[in-house]
């Protein structure tokens, strides 16, 4: 609340002056460097990239970059995302409000169902689409594939705020004479507008980024291309190049969905309306919306799973290889591991020193580290290839510089759960800490972390997540003679040995089960409507 | 005598251009309990911050005993300050029990000394140590927030508004408990408070600030019956102002010639006086007396307080205040008795 006259005293403080409180606040210079630091590991990579792409001279770049083969990249990949985007954003729309805002039957149920899709990779939704028909190899069924495996990304949100939208919003329209229809379009949609736009931007970044998936349906986009030329010429220009032209297409995105965001700030999610809003009546309708949902879930969920059993079941050419799943396995802990300790490392210091120490360098650094939520893994990969053979070769292909690559890649997943934890742990106690003797580090090791160790777990749980499924990066920088799960289930998908594959997929889905388990019982508010009456 | 525990000079603060503090003095004397008493906004939780080291001033001087913690070239961190600080609503640390929070701030070859215990008795306690934060109430969290302060032995304790989250009926007990532990531990502190009868009931000695500066500081009952300013008289309790002519000793006003006190002014000049509505009393229509019209009134158990309106058409309503059991009636006619003397404001020229 801004009123007139609200100081310092005053229970309701301004923001303003909230943020103008903490500015006053010393910062450590070490803190600063640390942050720095972890800026600089995120943007160094791709700067060494962009120079490796504009150092062949304007002719080579011409030659390179104005092809036919350019321009179908291009029309494939901008096509594919408008289409692809806006079908996740309407399913995802229209499955959070039959499940938040009508009276479904089993509407718990199908919330948590909805929601899981997006524990299965999105290559494995298509290995297992493929492995039962050749059919969906074209732009219908790559754009049905990636919809079917990233809706979650609008729904989860969107179904967030539904959730917590006050009904007097609602109630005042149809009071003012509005229609039920017209009250969703005209009073409802507008609210979850911010969500909307995040889910689909992060579905759009995620559909850029997509390697694996495209590559199993064999439809060409820049990030299949630039693995084609990488494995081609290995250090080149030419991959370069592309990833150049792929890393503008992402800023473009960013840029568009701030354009469409305009003033309007995405809204910290409150604890909740005084009351449940009342819930449309589907009456007979409610047979199409639950056999609608019954395919989605199918499709989405229930078809991969059940493929992979089936392969699994049936087994390869040969025996059931436990030695080979065995260790693949323990090379994913292993890395998943590391991955998450390391990232969560990096984060801290950074979360830290935005949320107590405000200031312009604070939040220049902050977005440097978010910049990977846009970066596709193939460009952060090349651009850790560009710079370890050329700058660090020592580093080159070990396992160091593969979890060096996961951690910038997922850095802004530990930093939101990390900046969501230390928000909630108000300052008072630190300031309280130092007033008994402890110095800064001392007043964080013994109040701040204890109190932000739930939500550092939960950022090590999401990079965990990230990177067990994470193949793209995986491929180009992993050690020779290190598998983990995710490539070698890639090494026999595409080589279609489907029977081969599965167990290595089955396990990577298993274990990636149990961080997700937690965090939703963590996020339970987010998963479970469990207010609902 | 000794160098007072605190002694601030010409402090300034401001917050992106709008100044908080400016040029602020204050001394706060070795064993004693001062309160700053202003309204929200005035900068009191500003001051508090700035002597703990939370933030650092613009400029200005702020001595802890004879250490310069503060001023333009030094600026000691808030854990070598030996300054404790009790928050609004207690800031106990959440994941700690009771005894821990109490011994938080001791060296870790104290902790099992008893000095936690000892403390716990200090604040009446010694059966909670093994609580946790959320099983207190609001005013045994403040107890232990003290508890946890007073731990180290500071050179001084500031309380930011510590009552206020507590609600009415618990806030006199609390404050008369944390009153008798801040005397008994002889510990030196600092609170600030937008409460003016808080301030007046619990303080030494308190400071009234306004517009970022302190405008005076006195004991409680010189502050209440000699404001430096017909303001400051108002914000301190109800205040009745009269214009008059201001006479050495006395004035004249509508309710008659008042003895006076403060402005020994030469000759007569026009100026106010201040009366407390205590000070009126309402009786039964006396020949000579000046009388006035009951208006309203406002009863509050305890006592009450009646507007009148005074029949020389000049004079603004005046309020009264009585004991409950002898308020008048709406509409009764009056005579009104001042008791003491008057607190002339000469008016500037």
């Amino acid at each position: 609340m801004e009123a007139a006259g609200v100081g310092p005293e005053s229970r309701s403080w301004s923001a303003k002056y909230v943020r103008a409180r903490l500015r006053a606040r010393p910062t450590p210079p070490v803190l600063v460097a640390i942050a720095a630091a972890v800026a600089l590991l995120v943007l160094l990579p791709l700067g060494f990239l962009l120079d490796q792409a504009l150092s062949i001279g304007w002719t080579q770049i011409d030659h390179l970059l104005f092809r036919p083969f350019v321009g179908t990249l291009l029309v494939n990949t901008v096509l594919l995302v408008a289409v692809a985007t806006t079908a996740c954003v309407v399913l995802g729309v229209a499955v959070a409000w039959c499940v938040e805002r009508t009276d479904l039957p089993g509407r718990r149920t199908w919330a948590v169902l909805a929601a899981l899709p997006i524990t299965v990779p999105a290559f494995v939704t298509s290995y297992s689409w493929v492995s039962i028909t050749p059919v969906v190899q074209h732009f219908g069924g790559a754009a049905m594939i990636v919809t079917l495996a990233y809706y979650p990304l609008v729904y989860l949100p969107v179904a967030a705020v539904l959730r917590g939208l006050d009904p007097a919003l609602e109630e005042s329209a149809r009071s003012l004479g509005m229609g039920p229809w017209r009250t969703f379009l005209r009073v409802t949609l507008p609210q979850t507008r911010l969500a909307l736009l995040g889910g689909g931007l992060l579905v759009a970044v995620h559909l850029l980024s997509e390697f694996g998936a495209f590559a199993m349906l064999r439809f060409q986009t820049f990030t299949t291309a630039i693995y084609d030329e990488y494995r081609l010429s290995f250090d080149g220009p030419a991959a370069s190049m592309l990833a150049t032209v792929l890393v503008l297409l992402c800023l473009a995105l960013l840029i568009g969905e701030l354009g469409l965001r305009g003033r309007a700030r995405y809204a910290r999610v409150d604890t909740g309306s005084p009351r449940p809003a009342a819930r449309a009546r589907l009456g007979r309708s409610k047979w199409v919306v639950l056999a609608g949902l019954g395919a989605l879930v199918g499709l989405a969920l229930g078809l991969p799973l059940v493929t992979l059993v089936y392969w699994v079941l049936r087994g390869g050419s040969t025996s059931f290889p436990v030695v080979s799943l065995l260790s693949a396995a323990g090379s994913s802990l292993e890395l998943g591991l590391g991955a998450a300790l390391l990232t969560t490392l990096l984060a801290l210091p950074v979360a830290i020193l935005t949320t107590r120490h405000p200031s312009r360098i604070a939040g220049a650094l902050e977005r440097a580290a978010y910049l990977p939520y846009a970066l596709p893994g193939i460009v952060v990969a090349l651009s850790l290839i560009v710079v370890s053979v050329h700058q660090l070769p020592a580093l080159y292909g070990t396992t160091p510089l593969l979890i060096v690559a996961y951690a910038i890649l997922s850095l802004p997943l530990a930093l939101v759960a990390t900046r969501a934890a230390l928000a909630q742990a108000p300052p008072v106690h630190e300031e309280i800490a130092r007033s008994l003797g402890c110095g800064p580090l001392q007043a964080l090791v013994r109040v701040t972390l204890p109190r932000i160790l739930p939500g550092l777990g939960a950022a090590a749980a999401l990079v965990f997540l990230a990177t067990v499924t994470e193949l793209t990066a995986t491929l180009l920088l992993a050690p020779i003679g290190t598998q983990t799960l995710a490539t070698q289930f890639w090494a026999d998908a595409s080589t279609r040995s489907f029977g081969a594959a599965a167990p290595y997929a089955g396990l990577m889905v298993a274990i990636s089960a149990l961080p997700t388990y937690l965090l939703t019982r963590r996020l339970g508010a987010v998963a479970g409507p469990r207010r609902a009456r | 005598m000794s160098a007072p525990a605190l002694s601030i000079a010409a402090l300034r603060k401001s917050f992106g251009g709008t100044p908080v503090l400016t040029g602020l003095d204050l001394e706060v004397a070795n064993g004693s309990l001062t309160a700053v008493l202003g309204p929200s906004g005035c900068g009191k939780t500003t001051l508090l911050r700035l002597i703990a080291g939370f933030e650092r001033a613009d400029a200005g001087t702020i001595r802890v005993g004879e250490q310069v913690v503060c001023d333009e070239r030094t600026y000691v961190a808030p854990e070598q300050r030996g300054v404790g600080f009790v928050a609004q609503e207690g800031a106990l640390f959440p994941h700690l029990d009771v005894a821990a929070n109490v011994a938080f701030g001791l060296a870790r070859s104290q902790r099992g000394s008893g000095r936690v215990q000892e403390l716990l008795e200090l604040v009446g306690l010694a059966g909670l140590a093994k609580r946790h934060p959320h099983e207190l109430s609001g005013g045994q969290q403040q107890r232990v927030a003290l508890a946890r302060a007073l731990a180290p032995s500071p050179r001084l304790v500031l309380l930011d508004e510590p009552f206020d989250a507590l609600d009415a009926g618990l806030r006199t007990q609390v404050r008369a408990e944390v009153r008798a532990v801040l005397r008994e531990s002889g510990a030196t502190a600092l609170l600030v408070t937008h409460d003016q009868e808080e301030a007046l009931s619990l303080a030494d000695v308190v400071a009234v600030m306004r517009d970022g500066a302190i405008v005076q500081a006195a004991d409680p009952q010189s502050l209440y019956r000699d404001p430096v300013d017909a303001e400051l008289a108002g914000f301190l309790g109800e205040a009745v102002l009269l214009a008059g002519e201001l006479h050495a000793g006395h004035a004249d006003t509508a309710l008659g010639r008042l003895p006076t006190r403060g402005a020994n002014s030469h000759g007569a000049t026009r100026g106010s006086v201040m009366l407390r509505p205590e000070q009126i009393l309402c009786r039964e229509p006396l020949a000579g007396a000046p009388r006035g019209r009951v208006l309203a009134t406002q009863f509050y158990g305890h006592d009450a307080t009646a507007r009148i309106s005074l029949q020389d058409p000049a004079c603004p309503e005046i309020t009264a205040r009585a004991a409950g059991h002898r308020l008048p009636a709406v509409g009764d006619e009056v005579s009104l008795v001042v008791e003491g003397t008057a607190l002339a404001y000469p008016s500037p020229r």
